[in-house]
């Protein structure tokens, strides 16, 4: 399968004010250095913890916000050289599903101008085309078509998900970027959505970015999962592989800490101390030093990189590599 | 072993623009001394409500009945000056949001000594500030004698939450309530405040009421389970019969619902959506999203019975 997109070295330092009237800069280092190659017709998740830099990795990759350094190549084109026009136009197979379906509908439009916006603004459809396509979509997310005069307001969480997604479904992308689509979800109405997107991706050939904090969701939908630690990719490999053979400390000790829904498993519980550390001031070296229980010397000095161990299996680690 | 909460047929009522929405509607579980009760359940089942009417924390607007017995006495009958003593003395919650519940003004070693001086007459503050150090040290909190000079805003989100069960523990309570108190927090930190909360109540033998909406977490902290739909209570068991053998169709569907690590076999979700509480409701509440529905189950509100000992079921199908 041919790459789709492929990321290099992509990097984000946000500028903070501290101290008094804020006159010392300080640096968090959202994103640093990320790469990434998305395959045709994939879900990849990216998983972490708050503050790992995982949504602002996908904001980057459509330019939501301007990255610092590093390239987004897709079709052969690097997205951060492009002007304004092309950018629009590139962005028509690029689209995006946001966690909060209460904060990302405007609540002055009705259903059918939600969807019909961006058909607007990149098609040159007359009126009736635009109705039936609007139609066509709401159908295709699992809507009824005489919902489409009503508000937002009027819809349940996972409805409101359903008009997210047929929003970004309305300019036939070939990626799309979901970030946290289901954590604002009750499991019942979780499951309906996962189902939905997995539906769509086998129906219109659609490849997925996938964005969210919880493993089992992600390992559920992704073929290969990108776990981020402060900014960084730890360890990405095969969903299967990553569950039955994680390297990584961090990778073991993540999955480790999800409760599993079964009172007779009990578990060998890699528990972590403390928290993440805080981006502002992250430590030398392996990032994960500070919490890993495996930390030698070595780890406190040097940044280990991302290495292969196995195909298609790549750990940042010094004990690994 | 001794009950040492009983709900029965507990009933709180909101009045709104569309008429009384029915919150609880006849609820009844049972806490014994010593057990975590895990209450599970999607927004809007009526498990928050539960725990703020234990607490007496209903909304004037709110109409409660029904009875709520601990250590025998009714908590229904008792007045605001009571349940004052009461509150944060036998009974004291800990909730969700461990940003919004400390007070950004005062130090934490303040607002956790304000519990114990509150509650115990005689006792001097610098007693009061030994024994808060105590109790950061029990929740494990690194450095507690420097810490208690901080303000909320200097702690983690876990850091706040081990706070916030310090001062629930300040009084040696008997029961204690916690409403979702790891939904905020990551992973890694929720595995740590869920060890904590087991370990401390093996040490001071106290009882709790978990309320979630996450199975795996109450497959992994609770002896005894509710599960609640729509204001009712639909299924009540000990954790390892609600796995095994469920028998409510809710909690068949909840189990399916959710994503298994390991496994990516399709995903078997519920459908439609939980109906809205107003006045209007009969028969049972799950029959619009139920695949086993009959004609009775839309007449007729089952109550609650028991299937076998200590299983409790509300469907027509199970009890018959």
């Amino acid at each position: 399968m041919p790459t789709l997109l492929k990321v290099n070295d992509l990097k984000k330092y946000f500028e903070v004010n501290k101290g008094l009237f804020g006159r010392q800069k300080s640096v968090v280092k959202a994103v640093d250095g990320i790469n990434l190659d998305v395959i045709e017709g994939e879900t990849i998740g990216l998983v972490g913890e708050s503050g790992c830099g995982k949504s602002t990795t996908g904001r980057l990759l459509l330019r939501l916000i301007e990255a610092d350094q590093g390239e987004i190549i897709y079709k052969g084109q690097d997205l951060r050289k492009l002007d304004n026009e092309s950018l629009r136009k590139t962005r028509k197979d690029m689209q995006m599903v946001f966690q909060d379906p209460y904060g990302s509908l405007n609540p002055r439009l009705s259903v059918g101008e939600i969807i019909r916006e961006p058909l607007r603004t990149h098609f040159n459809m007359n009126k009736e085309e635009q109705q039936k396509r609007v139609k066509e979509l709401l159908d295709v997310v699992g809507l009824n078509q005489r919902y489409i005069n009503r508000y937002p307001h009027e819809f349940s969480g996972g409805q409101r998900q359903r008009i997210g997604i047929a929003r970004a479904l309305a300019l036939n992308p070939k990626l799309i970027i979901a970030d946290e689509p289901v954590a604002a979800l009750d499991v019942s109405i979780q499951a309906q959505v996962l189902n939905l997107l997995k539906d769509l991706q086998k129906d219109l050939n659609l490849t997925y970015i996938f964005i969210a904090h919880d493993l089992s969701v992600v390992q559920y939908i992704s073929d290969r999962v990108a776990v981020m630690y402060l900014g960084k990719i730890v360890e990405i490999a095969n969903s299967e592989t990553l569950y039955k053979n994680p390297q990584h400390p961090y990778t073991k000790a993540l999955l480790s800490s999800i409760p599993v829904p079964d009172p007779t498993v009990k578990r060998e519980r890699i528990l972590l101390e403390g928290d993440v550390p805080s981006p502002l001031n992250p430590p030398s070296g392996c990032s994960f030093h500070t919490r890993c229980p495996f930390a030698e010397q070595r780890c406190k000095e040097e940044t280990p990189s991302l290495l292969t161990v196995a195909d298609q299996h790549k750990v940042a680690c010094h004990l690994v590599n | 072993m001794e009950n040492l909460l009983e709900v029965i047929d507990l009933k709180v009522t909101f009045p709104t623009s569309k008429g009384r929405i029915r919150a609880i509607d006849g609820v009844n579980f049972k806490v014994k001394k010593g057990e975590i009760l895990g209450i599970v359940g999607e927004s809007g089942s009526g498990k928050s409500i539960s725990s703020l009417s234990i607490m007496g924390l209903i909304s004037d607007q709110g109409q409660v009945e029904g009875k709520i017995l601990f250590n025998d006495e009714n908590l229904l009958n008792k007045t605001e000056v009571e349940m004052r003593k009461i509150r944060g003395d036998k009974i004291s919650m800990i909730f969700q949001d461990p940003m919004s519940s400390l007070n950004p003004v005062f130090t934490i070693g303040n607002q956790i000594s304000e519990a114990i001086l509150l509650h115990n007459k005689g006792v001097t503050k610098k007693e009061a500030v030994e024994k808060t150090i105590e109790l950061l040290k029990l929740v494990g909190l690194p450095s507690p004698e420097q810490r208690i000079h901080d303000y909320p805003h200097k702690f983690s989100g876990g850091m706040r939450q081990r706070a916030m069960i310090a001062m629930a523990l300040a009084c040696e309570p008997e029961l204690l309530v916690a409403d979702e108190p790891t939904t905020a927090l990551d992973v890694t930190i929720q595995a740590q405040i869920l060890e904590l909360l087991k370990e401390i109540q093996m040490k001071l033998g106290m009882s709790i009421i978990l309320i979630t909406h996450d199975l795996g977490v109450v497959a992994e902290t609770c002896h005894r389970v509710a599960v609640m739909y729509a204001g009712h209570v639909v299924e009540e068991t000990d954790v390892y019969t609600l796995f095994a053998n469920p028998k409510h169709p809710y909690t068949k569907g909840l189990i399916n619902s959710l994503p298994k690590l390991g496994s990516r076999e399709r995903l078997t979700p519920i459908q439609g959506q939980p109906p809205q509480l107003y006045d209007d409701l009969t028969g049972c509440r799950f029959a619009s999203r139920c695949p086993f529905v009959s004609a009775e189950c839309l007449e007729n509100e089952q109550v609650i019975a028991e299937v076998t000992k200590g299983h409790f079921v509300r469907c027509h199908k199970e009890v018959g």
